[in-house]
């Protein structure tokens, strides 16, 4: 019988490029589960206060690591969703 | 709940959503927030029928429900994937049948706005597909090679400054920590065979003054220019260092964001320009389903209020 061997696959051109982020600041903000009346987050600040989101507090940018949101468990804010994975 | 909800189908942590909720609450507009792929079937009921106009019944989340054929408008932003529990089969025959069935409804809603609608957004999110619609709409575009060979990438790379940009951007990491691919330089000494290992994207070097956003929501636009330091060419690598002021869009540009966004069924678009000294807007790339929330609070483009009308509406409002 004849073992099986993976081949190396080695890494392409353009993935060699790949870097940290790093190009953002670590957001004072974390999630603390939906507001069933306003559909809204709990956001818990900094300074232990309840607030909900306001602009310009909350980061909404676009591939910032550290996250814009430190409820999001290190998911990068990208600029697109899922939808080209799954279609 | 009252008639005529607007569905929003966002993950929980989505911020942005919230600044949009928020203002569909200030105006009265009841709103039902979901996750599909988080949320279904455990969280959620759905009961849908298929009559004489279409789909009816009731799709229940938590306390709330929305009548089916009543919904005004779907906010798409950014759900979770239907995905299997575990690798099992019975997960994955699960998985599909959830996606083909919530998000099949959730698609296919009689009278109902989306914005935008999820496969419109899939489609759009090829860059091919933008790049030959940016073409046919009359936007000025960097000449562009997609290859595998190594020999073509190379005299393309010496032909003129270029650059390498993924065709895609997903989320990866180097030893734990989250990490991307920045568009940036490339010399044709740097490349070699395996460029032959996958598709790769070369584009010429635009000799930009600045970049521009121009977000598009229904009818209307926002531009926000975006100065980076010097010789930066991606400025997504620098947020700490950009500056932001709100610019109008000019006509031609307008009409050809226009055009893009009909050819796509899109009803939101966030676009990126590379503008020159002679005040031309090169075409970079279209974010069907982009990142908008920060600009509005840096450059004070009141983004949140034109897609609050458009769900509100359920059509482009005019100025």
């Amino acid at each position: 019988m004849q073992a099986t061997t993976t081949p190396p696959i080695s890494t392409p051109w353009g993935m060699r490029r790949m870097a940290p982020l790093r190009n953002g600041e670590p957001s004072p903000w974390q999630y603390a589960g939906l507001d069933p009346l306003t559909q809204t987050g709990r956001w818990i600040g900094g300074d232990g206060r309840m607030a909900p989101v306001e602009l310009g507090k909350h980061g909404t940018s676009v591939n910032t690591y550290p996250p814009t949101q430190v409820g999001k468990d290190g998911k990068v804010d990208g600029d697109s969703g899922h939808d080209a994975t799954q279609d | 709940m009252d008639e005529h909800p607007v569905l929003v189908s966002t993950q929980y942590e989505d911020a942005t959503a919230d600044l949009v909720i928020t203002e569909l609450n200030r105006r009265r507009v009841p709103v039902l927030r979901l996750d599909p792929g988080r949320d279904f079937p455990d969280q959620a009921v759905l009961a849908a029928r298929l009559g004489p106009d279409g789909w009816s019944g009731k799709l229940t989340v938590g306390e709330r429900s929305a009548p089916l054929n009543a919904v005004r408008a779907l906010y798409h932003r950014r759900p979770n994937t239907y995905s299997p529990d575990d690798a099992s089969q019975e997960a994955g025959y699960a998985a599909q049948e959830n996606r083909r069935g919530l998000g099949g409804v959730l698609g296919a809603l009689p009278g109902c706005l989306y914005l935008s609608h999820p496969q419109a957004i899939a489609r759009a999110e090829y860059k091919p597909a933008q790049l030959a619609t940016a073409h046919r709409v009359g936007f000025v575009l960097p000449a562009t090679l997609i290859t595998n060979d190594p020999r073509e990438a190379k005299e393309f790379a010496a032909r003129q400054p270029t650059l390498y940009k993924p065709l895609h951007a997903a989320a990866y990491d180097v030893d734990g920590e989250p990490a991307g691919i920045w568009a940036a330089p490339v010399e044709p000494g740097e490349l070699d065979e395996t460029v032959s290992h996958c598709a790769h994207l070369f584009q010429a070097l635009v000799p930009k003054t600045c970049d521009v956003r121009a977000v598009i929501v229904g009818d209307r636009v926002f531009c926000a220019r975006i100065t980076a330091p010097p010789g930066v060419v991606d400025w997504r690598a620098e947020y700490r260092n950009l500056r932001y002021e709100a610019v109008e869009c000019p006509a031609e540009i307008h009409t050809g964001l226009h055009a893009f966004l009909t050819h796509f069924g899109l009803c939101f678009g966030a676009f990126d320009f590379a503008v020159t000294a002679d005040g031309t807007w090169w075409f970079l790339e279209c974010n069907p389903n982009g990142q908008w929330a920060w600009l509005e609070a840096a450059a004070g483009l009141p983004i949140t209020a034109a897609i609050a009308d458009l769900l509100q509406n359920g059509e482009p409002s005019r100025d």
